[in-house]
């Protein structure tokens, strides 16, 4: 039998490409519509004012503190978990798996009134009485974000681990590591672009992270206001153009956040 | 650039940051944190009363050294947390929308006292510039008009649509009907111009943002009336330092002031309310924890 490749006419190729090219330019050309929708109806102005508010700058600084912490608290979850069940076959794994699905699959608003009523059973009073006030303050609003990003950032492990090919590890084994030590030494230095996309993922997920904080938090001014919230209370004072000032000030940092990622050599990786 | 960190590194690394963040985190709770002694009143209020409770709480604590701590949700979102106050940390006072919500929460034991601030009612919040030449109730039914009306789960959307059904206005209306969830979505759908006209609060109408657009007090919508009023919690734990809040609040050459320039129609009896609750809430003063 003849192994010789059949012709091909390039020519061919441009309608595919084409057809593609559009459907998938629309979704493009409406996420750059949205942004430059949002640039034309505000103004450097707009920004400058917003940042100018002792309130608003206290949402910034607050965002970026507890959008980090909840994000790497995330890894250091996301790392065992995502390993676990990509490696591991155990009793209640797919029960894990499930769950896992749960806090990103739940609205929002969900997700937020089942901390607040956690919170008041009587482990969380007791947690909040003898460990740390978490209703209300601070600490909650790093949970709340965490509560959500962990979630994404477990899915992103376990798709980085079930990349990884187990045999480089195997051999590790059969050269005297342990399978901690094979697992730090060889698994985990190749999972390195995939631990940096769940930490990003987590970071922007918990940045913009509204729902629960409104509701697990309140959105008391200089103290559980993030930005998101912040968002909010302009909108319900009806003051859109403030309002679209702070988010432009997340996408801003949004932004700033993929292209310091990219440089850090993820694109191509497949994870983001 | 590369990954070249090794894992230990990365680990360790990762580590003093989160160590960092939290000691950000801590301190920054720490410089709001109270004790026992100074702990500040906790007024859960509605956005649509933001303006002037913002202003009012500021004179307050400039007045008188007892810190407010606002917190802002929706009427129906609030109303949940007062039910739900974290443990140890009570609500004080409460401020809906409307006096709607004051209701629910008295049928749930949750209300010591209430005393009403202003009186609201219904208008219709036209969009910027008026495209549609929108100037009366018939001009609403016309093909093509959009009327953003808040869902029943905000008072005005509810009382609107009951007396809409009942002078038989509604079905007229129906079809031209955008649904919106609260009422300052509504107002923000005419401000935006995805609505010509919205069914709101004369309150929330005449709110700053709001003034380039033009409100109409259609006789269609008399009827639809509602009233802010301030609630004292029985959770309170400190009931006097509440009272005093609330009297402060409804005075009328302090509180009262900063509503009406907010816009709000203060009821004309506005002395007799603060003597109103004075009176209604004094012989508990004795009692109180």
């Amino acid at each position: 039998m003849s192994t010789h490749p059949l012709p091909r006419d390039p020519r061919s190729d441009v309608p595919f490409y084409a057809a593609f090219g559009l459907l998938g330019g629309l979704y493009v050309g409406l996420i750059v519509a949205l942004l430059v929708a949002d640039f034309a109806h505000t103004s450097f102005g707009s920004v400058g004012r917003a940042l100018a508010s002792p309130q608003i700058r206290a949402a910034v600084w607050l965002s970026l503190l507890s959008s980090s912490t909840a994000a790497i608290l995330s890894v250091w979850v996301a790392v065992p978990l995502g390993y676990l069940l990509s490696r591991t076959r155990f009793v209640g794994r797919g029960a894990v798996d499930l769950l896992l699905d749960v806090p990103i699959l739940l609205p929002p608003l969900v997700v937020g009134l089942s901390l607040l009523i956690l919170f008041q059973t009587a482990p969380g009073a007791w947690f909040q009485r003898t460990i740390l006030p978490v209703t209300y303050a601070v600490a909650g609003v790093v949970l709340a974000q965490f509560a959500v990003s962990a979630a994404f950032a477990v899915r992103t492990m376990r798709v980085t681990f079930d990349q990884i090919d187990p045999r480089a590890e195997e051999i590790a084994l059969t050269l005297g590591c342990s399978r901690a030590q094979a697992f730090w030494r060889v698994t985990l230095p190749a999972a390195r672009r995939g631990v940096l996309t769940a930490l990003t993922l987590a970071w922007a997920r918990a940045l913009g992270e509204f729902g629960p904080i409104l509701i697990f938090c309140g959105a008391t001014r200089m103290r559980t206001e993030v930005l998101s919230t912040s968002v909010f209370l302009e909108l319900s004072v009806g003051n859109l153009e403030a309002a679209l000032a702070v988010s432009l000030l997340m996408i801003a940092v949004a932004v700033l956040v993929l292209v310091a990622t990219r440089a850090f050599g993820l694109r191509g990786t497949g994870l983001i | 650039m590369t990954l070249a960190t090794s894992p230990t590194t990365a680990a360790v690394g990762s580590l003093v940051v989160l160590t960092g963040l939290i000691a950000g985190l801590w301190w920054r709770e720490y410089q709001t944190r109270t004790g026992p002694i100074d702990r500040p009143l906790v007024v859960f209020v509605a956005p649509t009363s933001r303006l002037p409770i913002e202003a009012i709480a500021a004179d307050y604590e400039r007045e008188t050294g007892q810190r407010i701590e606002l917190r802002f949700g929706p009427s129906e979102d609030i109303l949940t947390k007062v039910r739900f106050p974290a443990p140890g940390e009570p609500a004080d006072l409460f401020l809906p929308a409307d006096d709607s919500y004051v209701r629910q929460a008295r049928d749930l034991g949750l209300v010591a006292e209430s005393v009403p601030i202003a009186r609201v009612r219904a208008v219709v919040l036209l969009a910027k510039n008026n495209p549609k030449r929108i100037g009366a109730w018939a001009d609403l039914l016309r093909d093509g008009v959009k009327v953003a009306v808040p869902n029943p789960g905000a008072a005005v959307g509810k009382l609107a649509r009951e007396h809409l059904v009942t002078t038989r206005k509604w079905l007229a209306l129906e079809p031209r009907v955008v649904d919106t969830g609260t009422v300052t979505e509504a107002a923000n759908a005419a401000k935006v111009g995805s609505a010509d006209a919205a069914i709101v609060w004369d309150v929330v109408a005449t709110a700053p943002a709001y003034r380039e657009q033009t409100v109409l007090a259609l006789p269609e919508l008399k009827g639809v009336t509602g009233r802010v009023e301030l609630a004292l919690l029985n959770q309170s734990s400190d009931a006097p330092a509440a009272r005093k809040f609330a009297r402060y609040v409804t005075d009328p050459n302090h509180g009262l002031v900063r509503f009406r320039e907010s816009g709000f129609n203060v009821e004309d009896k506005a002395g007799g309310v603060a003597s109103a609750l004075h009176e209604a809430l004094a012989p508990r003063e004795g009692a109180a924890p």
